[in-house]
Formats: structure tokens, sequence, C-alpha cells
């Protein structure tokens, strides 16, 4: 609590976000392990008023989680399926196949309506849904079907009046990085539910980070 | 304040807010390569789903390709009259929801026509259309399906080896669709169902 106190009292911009990581470790006796002992600046973070050691949202949750991550060598890694154009009533099932201990730290779906100059509300939210299964265990990131709208694809739809315009987006952060193993395939499932007449482009990428001699095979990955 | 530094970074209070520059794996390394270890072991010292159905861990089968001794029989049908299907859109014929406390699994399903004495579906046809969703969606295979399977005596297509696997508190719907044009008996019926299985979720 003092250090909650006194990150409220200082005024945002005139420290820096190091100084307050440490401040509200060593003020709170949160210290667990070595993964709190330092501070990681990267493009993780552009917005100095998020603060992941203090836990009041899902995204600073979130990037608290992925602190290892954040401080490993792995490097960044994406995988998609590809572009599907689905008729209303319909399903299709694909599967990518990721390198063995990736990491996933996020998921972005992509929904573009197939007629260029589209208006607001021709693809619907709960339109279209998702499941994701990981084939190692049979279940996975998200193992029943997610709507669209929970992965966030309509975060502004009534603002929204430009051709094609809701497909803005940004990747979803899962809670903790999600491990991928042996034999690391993923098997991606869209269904849509015909809410929207419309015919959609579908698209499901992953976001994450894989070691890097599983990319490069093995040779010395120090870049220094 | 005292200035925190990663092991062998090259990392300077100056600099801290450039891009990472990490030269070498670090202990955040061993952490996620031990997981990976851990965990790419665990999936591959036994099948998962004796893990998370326990009860069921000494079958030789899984509890949704095996009925188990405790399952109960899942065998639910419903019907509706062709005069009051409405042109090209969805009807659900028949809800059922997977009771709490069990998962299960379908692997037959029934969707037939019968007519009482004028025109019959032709298989094949667009005249009708099968779905079977999954709450908001549709499950994957059971889509757009132009043609009956099974029959009154003997219900339809047997998915061996598992089915569609249910899970506790899904709706499922059988709906039907007509394509407004095709003339079919007007007191015809159009049945379907569902057979399976359900299973206790926990030991």
């Amino acid at each position: 609590m003092v250090a909650k106190n006194v990150l409220q009292m200082v005024p945002l911009g005139t420290i820096s976000m190091d100084v307050m990581i440490v401040t509200a470790q060593q003020g709170n006796g949160r210290r667990q392990n070595m993964l709190d002992d330092y501070s990681i600046p990267d493009g993780w973070i552009y917005n100095a008023t998020i603060r992941p050691e203090l836990p009041y949202d899902y995204r600073g949750v979130a990037l608290r989680r992925m602190r290892a991550l954040r401080l490993s060598t792995y490097k960044p890694y994406t995988n998609n399926t590809r572009l599907f154009t689905m008729a209303p009533f319909t399903n299709v099932q694909t599967q990518i196949r990721m390198f063995p201990g990736t990491y996933l730290w996020g998921y972005w779906l992509s929904l573009t309506p197939t007629i260029v100059d589209d208006v607001v509300g021709t693809v619907s939210p709960h339109n279209i849904y998702v499941k994701v299964t990981d084939n190692a265990t049979g279940i996975g990131p998200f193992a029943d079907w997610v709507s669209d709208q929970d992965l966030g694809v309509f975060p502004a739809l009534s603002d929204v009046t430009g051709a094609s315009a809701n497909t803005v987006n940004f990747p979803q952060l899962m809670i903790e990085p999600y491990v991928v193993t042996d034999p690391s395939l993923f098997t991606i499932e869209f269904s849509n539910n015909g809410r929207s007449t419309e015919t959609t482009r579908v698209q499901l990428q992953f976001l994450g980070c894989v070691p890097c001699d599983r990319v490069i095979g093995g040779v010395d990955c120090n870049f220094s | 304040m005292t200035s925190l530094t990663l092991p062998g970074s090259i990392y300077t209070t100056a600099n801290r807010c450039q891009t990472r520059l990490v030269p070498s794996p670090c202990f955040a390394n061993d952490c996620l390569d031990a997981l990976s270890h851990d965990f790419t072991k665990y999936v591959k010292s036994g099948d998962i789903w004796r893990r998370a159905y326990p009860k069921y861990a000494g079958s030789s089968a899984p509890p949704w390709v095996e009925m188990p001794y405790d399952a109960i029989r899942l065998n639910v049908n419903g019907n509706v009259i062709f005069s009051d299907l409405v042109a090209n859109v969805l009807t659900p014929v028949l809800e059922y929801t997977v009771p709490v406390g069990y998962d299960g699994v379908i692997n037959q399903n029934l969707q037939i026509f019968v007519p009482a004495a004028g025109a019959a579906f032709q298989d094949g046809s667009t005249a009708l259309t099968w779905y079977i969703g999954v709450n908001q969606c549709f499950v994957s295979d059971y889509t757009g399906m132009n043609y009956h399977e099974g029959s009154l005596d003997s219900i339809g297509r047997v998915a061996l080896g598992a089915g569609i696997r249910v899970f506790a508190n899904q709706i499922y719907t059988y709906y039907v669709q007509w394509d407004g044009t095709t003339a079919l008996d007007d007191v015809g019926q159009v049945i379907v169902g569902f057979s399976g299985w359900v299973y206790p979720k926990h030991a």
C-alpha cells in the first residue's frame, strides 16, 4: 500500500517507468524472483501510464506474465491461417504447424467484408466464431467456440463509417504465454453463423516468440 | 537509485528506452526452455484424456469412443410439418441441451423428409438443407447437407471412433432450410434426431 500511495503522488512524466517499477517492487516487498529484478525497456509498453507490476487490469496482468519472454532472447514469430472466404452458414477447418518450443503471446482475428464499399453493420458482431485446438493436448488456447466480438474485432463498430474499416484491430494478449509442444499443430475452425448474410473473409494470426536456434538451425544465436 | 541491468547485456541507464539488444541467453531463456521441456514431457507421458477423466483412466478407449458403464443414452428426435417452413430461413426442428455435469458424444444423426402422398424429397437437390448448430455457430462437417441420413428404422450416419463431442451446457440445434422454389408435400414431415451418450464429467 505504501508503494501505491507513493506512485499516486508522483506525477507521471516526471519519473521514468523504470524507477516506478523498482520503487513499487522495493516498497511493497512484492519482489518474488529474478524476473522481477529487471526493468524491461522494450516495445511492449510505449505507454508509461501502464504499470504491469500494478495489475489493476487485464493488460497489466498479461504483461506481467510475459516478463520471461521479454527478458529472453527468443525471437518474434508469427503464424497465420490462410485467408478464407466464408459464405453464411458454413464452417471451414484448417491446420497450421509451428516450431516446437514456441511461446504464443497473442492472436489477431481479421474479418473483411467481401464488398469493397461496405458499410457499417453488414458484417455483424457474433457473426464469426473461432475454435482453436492444440493437437498435442486436444485442448487449446480457446478450445470452445469464441465469438469474433470476444476477440475484439468490433471495438468501435459504431464509430466507423468508411469502407471495410471494421477490420482495424490490434492483437489480443493472452493471459500468459502459451507453450507449443510437439507435434506443434493447431487445428483451427471458423464458423459463419449467418447472422450477417454477407460472405466474409476471415484469417487468424498468432503472435509469439521462438527460440532462435529452432529458426536458424541450431547455430549460435548470440547476436552481440 | 540502483541501476539494475540484465546479466551480460549492454544496457545502460541512458539507453534503456531504445530497442532491446540482448546479446546472449539469460535466466529467462532457462525458464522458458525448462517449462517447454517439462510440458512436452508431460504431454508425451500418456494420454491426456486419462488425466481429464480419471474415472475412466483404466478404460481402453476414451469415454467418447467407448460407451462407459455409467453413461446415459442420448436419443432425441424432433419434427416439423413442411408447410411451416419459411423459404430460405433456417427453421429449428430439434433443440438439445447437454445436461449440467455431463460430457458426451453424438455419433449418430437422423434427417429425413417423410411425405404423406405428395412430392418427395430428392437427395442432392437444394429443396431441403440441414444444419447442426452448436450454441451460436455450426458443427464442422454438418452444414449444408442436401441429402437425407438414416431412416426411421435405422438412425443415420454412424461416426465410428468418435463423432460430435458435446460438452455440458452446450445447446445443439437441428435446422432445416427450404429453398422456397421446390414444391414438396405440404403435409410431409421433416424428422431429425440425435443419438449417442453422455457420461459424468467428473470422477
